[in-house]
Parts: structure tokens; C-alpha cells; sequence
């Protein structure tokens, strides 16, 4: 054998050597440690992990976003696996934004899991994460932001940890939004870089909804609800703009105002959005709407006269009107001017209890409107079964039954669009999908409701109870209301508290926009509508209507 | 393979006959006959003969001489290589396909969470209040509602006349001066009569403005031929709506100035506003 061939033999032989060595050590990882590192790899390298589903964002009509999903981390920690304690505590409470103290308990509780915070911002998650304190873990979890605070609060609503939606419109249309949670496997290298990802199921984000709300009207409404509360110091208090003609909801606020970001530091009765779950005596406010029925049975016309003394009977009780007069002559028109309650009785009577009642329910009382917002009450109407003898002279001035703030807009809607009631919505589109708007059903004749819209001109005319407000170039129509409340001690009417609100629209001839202005027991020596809803009104409506660009009429 | 030639050798009588007694066994490997095909019934014929077809035509493919030449030959040694060094870079290229999936999710997540930032911060600088306060730092103001003006516009005759201002671009250098002045005197009706302490000013200004704030449009970069239009829409201004463009400058002035009378008395609108 030449030293060649012993030399490739040579190597040849180390080569095999090695291939044994390298067999050799393939079967020892394999067959002997095969499956303790297999279990090592699962805990180590294989995670499944949950994907959040964006929430949809909401937003105004023009686009801008009231509410909106950021990505977060719940922060938590196994606090038997954090060695320093102390240490830890003070590097991340500041990051947590809690007090160092707080952290070190949470720290060094005796259990296996507590949560450090939940759904913190990701760019403080990822500063708490790159600490790399043994034990502190992060979740992937998405944020819910209200980029303006305090707007539509109690509209928009508040999503609850678990990201699932508790009240408002993230309640109601929590399954539009909340999208679909996602599971990935991922398999990661000693390093904890993936190498490789699997999509178990995917992430659906949820869809974005779009509002009737324009943020700007809605922001001013606000404004003038504050103002409202500052000088008048209600209980609460809460305003309605919508357009009449298709029943689209342009604001809707609520006084005392709450900020959605930190729902927790207002109390629960300025949680509720008052605007549909606030049941109250209309009052004078609803006059319209008995003179409407007598209108359109062709009862009365608005130049008929009635003779309206200071007070009038019904059964056992006695009627006052709000101001002593002698006895006078009024026609339909100054009535409702006048807001004459010995008239509203008369006109009621008039129709007769039966008409009466049909007409109260065909305007929508006593039912829901339909709108796309959770906890909206019905109000309370009486059935016509249910008339006592003195009812007659009570409901047709507004006492006596229960109603709602959007109620009663969507009513008087009716009368500004011509006689078609249609429910309002404030739903504007979900993803790119417009949604329909509601065709209504005619409830008067176009004739009716142009009277009556002429007749409620004389509300804001000379003599009449909102003679004070004005808006330069427009004319505006609409009718006061000073509602009594029932003291829930004694079960009578109370001489103290009040529910003071203004039903308005313009322009008068052809009315694109309305606003109901609904103050509940104002303070500050003013109780009535006239005086405390109607100026509100008009600084909502002078504000808007230029703003929405509405010519004159 | 053929037989090897046989060698030259003297004739000899066969003791037997020359039939041979098989098939002489030949160089290279065996092959094995085809085996003996089952008889089958004819209901499993078919399916039975496309897979019998298919191993033939594999057992035909692994007897090609091509790959037996292949076999025998270097060339297997260089095909391994490839394939080995192959499937190694398809692992290594898998790997970074892995690596670069995690980082597209984690840039999917970073722009999740800055999307969701300038969605934030955009709602936020759109608030009205914000708008409304950088503007009166900006010497604007909002117009208020008694000094706004509505022109109504009739298809006939405005387009035309719309289409006559837009095509006439002269004498702008010259009549910069009336045409700021026309701007700045039609913006002053609306501003002037928000400012309560300048209403006093808006009385004198309004009747010299109203009469050039009748021009239609709001760029007055063509005040020749605006001059020319304002004596047209004055004529057709009783044509038009009253309460936007009314001919007299007098009823213009009336109207503005008593806005601006009114607002600086209430502060906006006629009404015993709570807190205004």
C-alpha cells in the first residue's frame, strides 16, 4: 500500500470517526434526552399567542374620531420568580405611573399571579418589558382612547378591561366593534426571535362605525349645557340637534359632563345618557301636540277664538293658567303663544278623551323611537282606560304622563318635516355600508304642521314666553315648557322643582334643524322655560345654524 | 449484451443439439422478468390496469439507461451536493423568512400603534375650541350669525355671469388696492360686527363696504369687472333675494350696522343668555 493510498484511508477513517461521533451523539439527544428536550422546547420555544382584535374606532360625520383602539399590555407579574422585589418596584413604578409602595406589595404577595396594570400604553408596556425583570410579563391587549374626553361621553360610552363594550354605543353595538380575537403559534430560537408563525385563527378587527354626531355642534351643545349649569345650577341637564327631515341626530349631550377616558371618577347618575333615559313631564311643551290633533280633525283652526277665563274646572280640580287675567279671548295661535293652560285644557276637551289618547300615541309616546342607543325608556302614558275624571284637565297641558327628551324631539320633528314621524338614528354607516334611513309614517297633514309651525312662530314673537330669544335673519319657532315634578315624599306636585325646556326649530317656513333644550330642577331663582332652556337654545342654534351653512327663512 | 464472439474453434460434431438450455446470463444486473399479470375480473380492469401501468412505467424509469449511466458515472456525486446544499439554503432561507414574518408583525404592530397615535392626535387638533382660540390669536373671529350673508344664486343669469368674471383676469397689479380694499371692507362687515368695541367703526365703514361686498364671489382679484358685476347684480339684486343682496346700499349699511348695534349690546344674539 503506497503512502497515498494510507493517507486517504487515513482520512477517510477520521471521517468516519466523526460521523460515528456525530450518529453517536444524534442517538444519545434523540433517543435518551429526547423527551425531556422536547418538553424543555414546548415551554421555552412553543407559545400560542392571543392576537387582540382592533376595536372599530367611531367617528363623527366628517370623520373625526371620537373613539379609538391603541395596542396596550396588561403588565403582570409571578411575584415568586422576582428576586429584588425593591429593586423592581423602583424601576417600574414610575413607568406604571403608581406609587412605588403599591408596586413592592403587588411585588411580594404570596401568590403566582397579579396584574402590575392593565392596558398600559404600549410604548410605557415596552419600556417596562425591556427592563427584563425576571418575572414581569407582558399580554397584548388594545386600549380604548376618547381623543376628546368629555364629548359624547355618555353617547359613545365606555369599554370595560376585558375589552367588551358596558354602556352607550360601545354597549349596543359591541359586536360590530369588538372584531375577533386572533390565536398565533409561534416557535421561537434561543434568542426569542419567532422562527416560525402559524396563524391558528386570525385577528378580525372590528368595524369601524360612523355617527350623525358633528363633533363641532356636538362641542358647542356641551358648551351651553356647561353654562346652563354654572348659572343655574340644575340637578342635570341635556340637549338634543337633529335634522327634522331625516331624523339624523347632530348632537347629544348631557349635563354634568363625564370623561370617558376615567369613567370612574364621575358618579353613576351622570353615567346615564339623559337624553333617552330620562323620563319627564313634558309640560307646556307638549300643548303642541293637543292642538295639533283638534287641527287635524278640523276641530279648530288657528285663528279660532276661545274664551279662556283664569282657571277652569275638571272635576275636582281646578286649572289656573300661569299668570291671572281676567276672562279674555284667545284664538289657537295665542294660546299656544301664550302657553294659556285653561286654553291647551279647552282644545283638549274639545277632542274628547279617546282622540285625545290616539293622537298621543300616534305621535310616538309611550314607545321607544328606535334609536341605536341602549337604556332608552318609554315614558309613561296613561291608557285611555286608565282616564280619571279629572285627567282631561291635566294631560292635554302636559301632566300627567311621562315622557322622554327624544321623544319628545323626534315629535316635534314631525311637525317641522311636514307630519311624518321618523324614528331618529345616530348611526350614520358601519365600514363602508350607509345605513338606511328610516322612512317614517306620516302622523299629520303637511297643511297641519304648517300651521302649527306658523302658530309656534308667535312662541318667539312679541307676547309670547320666549319673546327674548332671537337669532338675527332667522325665524325661529318653537314652544316653552315649565314642568312641576312630583315631590316623592308626598306624591304631590312640587312647588320647588321644576324641569324648565325649550322644543325649537329653523327657519320656521322650512325647518332643517331642531334642538330640544331639557333642564332639570334649575336653581337660581328661574325655573322657567322661557327664561332657562329657551336662551339655550338659541345660542345652540346660532351657533349651528351658519355653521351648517342654513340660509335664512 | 451480446454474446461474446465465439472463438475460432475446428469443427467438431455437436454430441447434442445446439439449443440452449436458457437464456445465457448476460453482464450487468439482473433484470427480472415481468412478472406473470393476475387474472382479473373484469369489473376491477380498469383501476386495477392504471396502477399496474404507472409501477411499470417507474420500474421502466429506474431501468433507463440514462440513469444507470448516471449512476455509474461522477455525475451523482455532484447532484448530492447540490441537493444537500440545496435543501440546507431552502432551511437557512425558511428560517429568514420566519425571522422576517416576526419583524413585518412587530412593524405591524409599531405602525398599529402610531396609526392609532395620529388618529388621536388629529381628533384632538380638530376640536373646535382649539380651532377657535388659534384663529383669535390669528386676529380672526367667527362670524356672527345676524352678519352672515346668503346669496341665492338662479341658474339662468348668475352662471352666466360667473362665467364673465372668471374669464376676465385684467388690471389686477392696478386694482390690488380697491380689490383689498373690497375684501378687507367685506370682511370687516362680518368682523367688525362681532367685536362690540368696534361696531362703532362698522357704522361708518358698513355703507361704503356694503356696496362692494354685493359682489358675489369673495376673491375680488378682478375688480374692474367686479365693478362691472356689482352694477349688474345690483340690478338683478331685486331679483334675487332680499335679506342677501339687496340693492340699496343704505338697507345693507341699516341691516349691518344694527347687527353690529345688536351684538354689541347682547354679545351675540338677542337673548337673555344664562352667564351672557
Amino acid at each position: 500500500m503506497t503512502i497515498v493510498q494510507r493517507r486517504i484511508g487515513g482520512i477517510f477513517g477520521l471521517f468516519f470517526l466523526l460521523l460515528v461521533l456525530a450518529g453517536g451523539r444524534t442517538l444519545y439527544l434523540g433517543a435518551l434526552k429526547g423527551s425531556s428536550l422536547r418538553k424543555a422546547a414546548a415551554t421555552q420555544q412553543l407559545t400560542y399567542e392571543a392576537v387582540p382584535a382592533q376595536r372599530g374606532s367611531i367617528t363623527d360625520r366628517n370623520g373625526i374620531d371620537l373613539a379609538v383602539s391603541e395596542p396596550a399590555q396588561d403588565i403582570s407579574a409571578t411575584p415568586y420568580l422576582v428576586k429584588e422585589p425593591l429593586a423592581a418596584a423602583q424601576k417600574l413604578a414610575p413607568l406604571l405611573g403608581k406609587p412605588q409602595d403599591k408596586v413592592l406589595r403587588e411585588l411580594s404577595e404570596r401568590s403566582g399571579f397579579v396584574y402590575l396594570a392593565r392596558a398600559l400604553p404600549a410604548t410605557q408596556a415596552h419600556a417596562v418589558m425591556a427592563l427584563k425583570i425576571p418575572g414581569v410579563a407582558g399580554a397584548p391587549v388594545m386600549r380604548r382612547v376618547y381623543p376628546r374626553g368629555t364629548l359624547a361621553a355618555q353617547v359613545l360610552g365606555v369599554v370595560g378591561t376585558e375589552g367588551n363594550g358596558l354602556s352607550g354605543l360601545e354597549y349596543s353595538r359591541n359586536a360590530l366593534l369588538h372584531g375577533q380575537t386572533g390565536q398565533r403559534h409561534v416557535v421561537s430560537d434561543a434568542l426569542g426571535q419567532p422562527v416560525s408563525i402559524n396563524e391558528v385563527h386570525p385577528e378580525e378587527p372590528g368595524m369601524p362605525v360612523s355617527l350623525t354626531l358633528d363633533a363641532n355642534i356636538q362641542q358647542r351643545t356641551e358648551d351651553v349645557l356647561s353654562a346652563v349649569g354654572r348659572v343655574f345650577s340644575p340637578k342635570d341637564a341635556t340637549a338634543i340637534v337633529m335634522d327634522p327631515r331625516s331624523g339624523a341626530i347632530l348632537a347629544m349631550a348631557n349635563w354634568p359632563q363625564v370623561n370617558a377616558n376615567d369613567p370612574a371618577s364621575s358618579s353613576p347618575e351622570s353615567l346615564q345618557n339623559r337624553a333617552v333615559g330620562f323620563d319627564y313631564e313634558p309640560g307646556s311643551t307638549f300643548k303642541a301636540f293637543t292642538v295639533a290633533g283638534a287641527l287635524q280633525r278640523g276641530l279648530l283652526k288657528p285663528t279660532s277664538s276661545f274664551y279662556i277665563p283664569d282657571k277652569i274646572q275638571v272635576a275636582d280640580r281646578t286649572i289656573h293658567d300661569d299668570t291671572e287675567h281676567g276672562d279674555e279671548s284667545l284664538t289657537t295661535a295665542q294660546i299656544l303663544a301664550q302657553s294659556s293652560n285653561v286654553g291647551a285644557i279647552k282644545i283638549g276637551l274639545l277632542e274628547g278623551k279617546s282622540d285625545f289618547s290616539n293622537w298621543v300615541s300616534k305621535f310616538g309616546f309611550g314607545k321607544r323611537t328606535g334609536i341605536e342607543l341602549p337604556g332608552e325608556e318609554i315614558g309613561q302614558v296613561l291608557p285611555v282606560s286608565h282616564y280619571s275624571g279629572s285627567s282631561m284637565g291635566n294631560l292635554p297641558i302636559g301632566q300627567g304622563q311621562l315622557v322622554t327628551p327624544l321623544q319628545m324631539a323626534s315629535a316635534y320633528a314631525a311637525i317641522a318635516n311636514g307630519g311624518i314621524l321618523r324614528a331618529p338614528h345616530i348611526i350614520r354607516s358601519v365600514g363602508s355600508e350607509p345605513q338606511a334611513v328610516p322612512t317614517g309614517r306620516r302622523v299629520i297633514s303637511s297643511a297641519t304642521a304648517a300651521s302649527l309651525r306658523q302658530m309656534l312662530e308667535g312662541v318667539l314673537a312679541p307676547g309670547g314666553t320666549a319673546s327674548e330669544v332671537s337669532i338675527p335673519g332667522y325665524q325661529l319657532a318653537g314652544k316653552t315648557g315649565t314642568a312641576s315634578k312630583v315631590d316623592q315624599a308626598t306624591g304631590e306636585y312640587s312647588k320647588t322643582a321644576y324641569v324648565a325646556s325649550f322644543m325649537g326649530f329653523a327657519p320656521a317656513s322650512d325647518p332643517k334643524l331642531l334642538c330640544a333644550v331639557i333642564v332639570d330642577e334649575p336653581q337660581a331663582g328661574s325655573i322657567f322655560g322661557g327664561t332657562v332652556a329657551a336662551p339655550a337654545f338659541g345660542q345652540i342654534m346660532s351657533f349651528a345654524l351658519p355653521y351648517l351653512r342654513i340660509a335664512p327663512g | 449484451m451480446t454474446p461474446p464472439a465465439a472463438a475460432a474453434a475446428p469443427a467438431v460434431r455437436p454430441r447434442r443439439p445446439l439449443a440452449p438450455r436458457g437464456p445465457r446470463r448476460v453482464s450487468g444486473p439482473v433484470r427480472p422478468s415481468a412478472p406473470a399479470r393476475p387474472a382479473r375480473s373484469r369489473r376491477g380492469a380498469g383501476e386495477a390496469g392504471f396502477a399496474l401501468g404507472l409501477i411499470s412505467a417507474l420500474e421502466s424509469l429506474a431501468q433507463h439507461r440514462l440513469l444507470d449511466r448516471l449512476i455509474r458515472g461522477r455525475t451523482w456525486i455532484g447532484i448530492l451536493a447540490f441537493a444537500l446544499i440545496g435543501i440546507v439554503t431552502l432551511q437557512l432561507g425558511l428560517l429568514k423568512l420566519n425571522g422576517g414574518i416576526g419583524r413585518a408583525l412587530e412593524h405591524e404592530a409599531l405602525l398599529q400603534r402610531e396609526n392609532a397615535a395620529l388618529s388621536i392626535e388629529n381628533s384632538e387638533l380638530a376640536a373646535g375650541t382649539r380651532v377657535e382660540t388659534r384663529a383669535a390669536r390669528l386676529g380672526m373671529a367667527s362670524v356672527p350669525s345676524g352678519a352672515l350673508r346668503f346669496l341665492s344664486a338662479s341658474s339662468r343669469g348668475d352662471v352666466a355671469k360667473a362665467a364673465g368674471v372668471l374669464s376676465a383676469p385684467t388690471h389686477v397689479a392696478s386694482a390690488e388696492g380697491r380689490g383689498a380694499g373690497a375684501e378687507t371692507s367685506g370682511s370687516q362687515a362680518g368682523g367688525k360686527s362681532s367685536t362690540p368695541a368696534k361696531s362703532a367703526g362698522a357704522e361708518a365703514g358698513s355703507s361704503e363696504s356694503s356696496g362692494e361686498s354685493q359682489t358675489p364671489s369673495g376673491p375680488t382679484s378682478q375688480p374692474a369687472s367686479n365693478e362691472t358685476a356689482s352694477s349688474g347684480e345690483s340690478s338683478s339684486a331685486s331679483e334675487s333675494s332680499a335679506a342677501a343682496t339687496s340693492s340699496p346700499s343704505t338697507g345693507e349699511a341699516e341691516s349691518s350696522s344694527g347687527a353690529s348695534a345688536e351684538t354689541s349690546q347682547s354679545g351675540g344674539i338677542q337673548a337673555s343668555a344664562p352667564g351672557g
